[in-house]
């Protein structure tokens, strides 16, 4: 993650090239936040196409946006998903679609390139229990998880970009998460409904 | 967090791992081509929008211009024209092609005008009874159609701006739009969320009126 809080003191440097159009700082803004938006993005729309597009809306918006962004007090990650997160709704919104069932995160996938091939197999077994049981959580449930992820975003980020209180936000999780082991166990023990 | 929560949160990263990817060339090109547009305009006109978000918003509930202060209307349009022409000298020249009449009692003493001046058309605000703003919140202007439904118009935003040190607000936009189109204005004081669309309270409405034609739009 970026390092580009405004809040945690001075303007950094990021940040002041942003507002002054630096087109090296953009860049590196785009660059840096590139593969976890474009991940939520993915887990949200139809294909590759379509979250890139929204990346890149997102971007397009944070730069007409950004002389509003100098007194806003959140770091610049959780502003842009905050954006991305409005842009995937008018998406759906537009195609009068609902989002998709968590076909979630088929672009991440386990990091398993430094495991033998008996730990990469087990490796891979567990991802995949994870990805059904993830399945069967609610979307409200999917969403603050996929925040904190692939978002990597902090709970009182995930917080401002979902327009709830910190406190609920982390009990939302605290909830998801015990859904999540519960889904999880059923999984592993073949009991999935 | 439990142990257990962060247990399960770490099965959760485990199994849906960040990929490492980064954005194609041509959009990064495209981004800093937008980047250098935006700065070119910034140095030849005030901080204004690149290009307006056009987002239709649903599931607004966008209040009705108030009944009670038709008559305020009526003033402020008057009082509109009458303040454009008292200052002759001011630098919003142009042909006035709109008046904007207020629509709620805060507006009765905020004038808003839409001129065509060098081709371009050009909205102007002027008000001194928009207070300072807590910090992370600032006011927005929209031009508003109202759609096929009361709470489902299409916005367009026209621009954000702070009032000045002395508390008064006088604020230049292009108008990216047809006002014969777009017949209301409006003023939110909006929080720097992220949200695009207008999210925060309602501070100012006008109706846009033809002097030549009366009332456009609905």
């Amino acid at each position: 993650m970026i390092d580009i809080d405004p809040t945690s003191g001075g303007e950094p440097p990021l940040v002041e090239g942003a507002l002054q159009r630096d087109p090296d700082a953009w860049e590196a803004i785009y660059r840096s936040a590139y593969p976890r938006l474009f991940s939520y993005a993915r887990s949200r729309l139809a294909d590759d196409g379509e979250a890139e597009d929204a990346v890149s809306e997102t971007m397009a918006r944070a730069l007409q946006r950004i002389d509003a962004f100098r007194s806003e007090g959140v770091a610049v990650d959780g502003w842009l998903f905050g954006i991305l997160r409005n842009i995937i709704f008018e998406t759906h919104r537009k195609r009068s679609r609902p989002l998709p069932p968590a076909a979630a995160f088929e672009a991440g996938s386990p990091d398993l390139g430094a495991q033998d091939p008996l730990a990469r197999t087990l490796a891979g077994e567990q991802a995949a229990a994870v990805h059904r049981a993830f399945a069967l959580l609610s979307p409200n449930d999917r969403e603050i998880l996929e925040l904190r992820v692939l978002g990597g975003l902090s709970s009182d980020e995930v917080a401002a970009v979902v327009g709830k209180r910190p406190g609920a936000v982390r009990m939302a999780q605290a909830r998801a998460l015990e859904r999540l082991r519960d889904a999880l166990a059923a999984v592993e023990a073949g009991d999935e409904r | 967090m439990s142990a257990e929560e962060d247990r399960v949160l770490s099965l959760l990263a485990q199994a849906f791992a960040v990929p490492d990817c980064e954005p194609s060339p041509d959009r990064v090109a495209a981004l800093r081509r937008q980047v250098e547009a935006d700065r070119a305009r910034l140095a030849t006109a005030p901080p204004t929008p690149l290009t307006p978000p056009a987002a239709a918003r649903g599931g607004r509930c966008w209040r009705r211009p108030l009944a009670a202060v038709a008559v305020a209307a009526a003033l402020a349009l008057v009082f509109g024209l009458g303040w454009a022409v008292a200052r002759p000298g001011g630098a919003f020249e142009g042909q006035l092609e709109f008046a904007g009449a207020a629509a709620t009692e805060g507006a009765a003493t905020s004038q808003l005008d839409i001129r065509r001046t060098d081709g371009e058309r050009v909205v102007r605000l002027r008000s001194d009874d928009l207070g300072e703003l807590p910090h992370g919140q600032f006011y927005e202007m929209w031009f508003v159609r109202p759609g096929p439904a009361p709470g489902d118009p299409a916005v367009v935003s026209a621009g954000t701006f702070q009032p000045g040190a002395s508390g008064r607000t006088d604020v230049r936009f292009p108008a990216g739009i047809d006002p014969a189109d777009f017949p209301l204005v409006l003023v939110t004081a909006e929080l720097s969320d992220g949200d695009p669309g207008p999210g925060g309270a309602e501070v100012l409405r006008f109706d846009l009126l033809d002097p030549a034609h009366g009332t456009v739009g609905a």
